[in-house]
């Protein structure tokens, strides 16, 4: 914990701030939900009190680690963009599969593809198309094509997309992405 | 060093530089929570101003994975009165862990001055 002064403004008066700092453990032992950042006052007697530059951090340290993410997503028909991960530390996109809910299948008049995007890049990193015959099954893994090469490397604050482009609307998907730390 | 990776500010409108409220649940006497001109930095225009203990702002952030630890901050100028201080506000920021199996953890830091300022 740290505490110090710190000099700010108050209705155009210089004044002196309290500034905390505190870490808050994580009960590892059990399935962690949800964060509620909480600010109030337990004395006030009728005066104001001032908060500003709220902050709430996390350790991103199980998230490097944990090597995977996995998000579920529901796709509209045509082309949509979902932003779904933001790169934690320097890594590179290993594969990328998705599990429909509903059997997706491609018709060569009506080709789909599901693009997995880098978005610093502006760049697919992989692919998969749905023609005649090539189709993913319900509540089955279906992986992407081959990763890129070049455009697999993420730096912390990158990020992807998953896009649909083409064909018509599909079930929900569950996609899984897989990284390795570089 | 990896242990000292933490991710961005996970708050919404963490300064009040929106001029508002704007992504803060607010519960209780909403007319007892505002926004005054002021705060810390050079870029900071706004800081939330609170006047009673029948008030709460609070943002819920939701993850996949369970970070090891959070980092949390504030700046807090509380108010005294100009004659003995007698009347000092008080704050706290709260940090509420919700488990899986229904149970809490709730982390207090106590906001007050007790110097007589700086």
């Amino acid at each position: 914990m740290s505490i110090s002064w710190v000099s700010g403004q108050l209705q155009n008066l210089t004044v002196k701030w309290l500034h905390v700092e505190v870490t808050a453990t994580v009960n590892q032992e059990k399935e962690f939900l949800s964060a509620q950042f909480l600010a109030e006052l337990v004395e006030s007697n009728g005066l104001n009190a001032y908060f500003d530059n709220f902050s709430l951090t996390k350790n991103l340290i199980n998230d490097k680690t944990l090597g995977n993410y996995i998000v579920y997503l529901s796709l509209l028909a045509g082309t949509t963009e979902y932003p779904v991960f933001g790169a934690l530390a320097d890594c590179h996109i290993a594969a990328a599969h998705i599990v429909p809910k509903a059997d997706i299948t491609g018709t060569d008049e009506s080709p789909m593809q599901l693009l997995l995007r880098n978005v610093d890049t502006n760049e697919v990193i992989c692919t998969k198309t749905f023609v005649f015959g090539n189709n993913a099954a319900a509540n089955q893994v279906t992986s992407f094509g081959p990763v890129n090469d070049t455009n697999k490397e993420l730096y912390p604050g990158n990020g992807v997309t998953f896009e649909q482009s083409g064909g018509s609307s599909i079930p929900d998907i569950l996609l899984i992405i897989e990284w390795n730390l570089s | 060093m990896a242990d000292e990776l933490y991710s961005k500010n996970q708050l919404t409108n963490p300064g009040a530089e929106t001029g508002n409220l704007t992504g803060w649940t607010i519960e209780g006497v909403a007319t007892d929570i505002g926004v005054a001109s002021g705060g810390v930095g050079e870029d900071s225009n706004y800081c939330f101003a609170i006047d009673s203990v029948n008030v709460n702002m609070s943002q819920t952030k939701s993850y996949f994975t369970a970070p090891s630890d959070f980092k949390i901050a504030a700046d807090f100028l509380p108010s005294t009165d100009p004659g003995d201080g007698a009347y000092q506000t008080e704050g706290i920021v709260k940090l509420i862990f919700s488990y899986g199996d229904g149970t809490k953890d709730e982390v207090i830091f106590p906001l007050r001055d007790d110097s007589g300022g700086a």
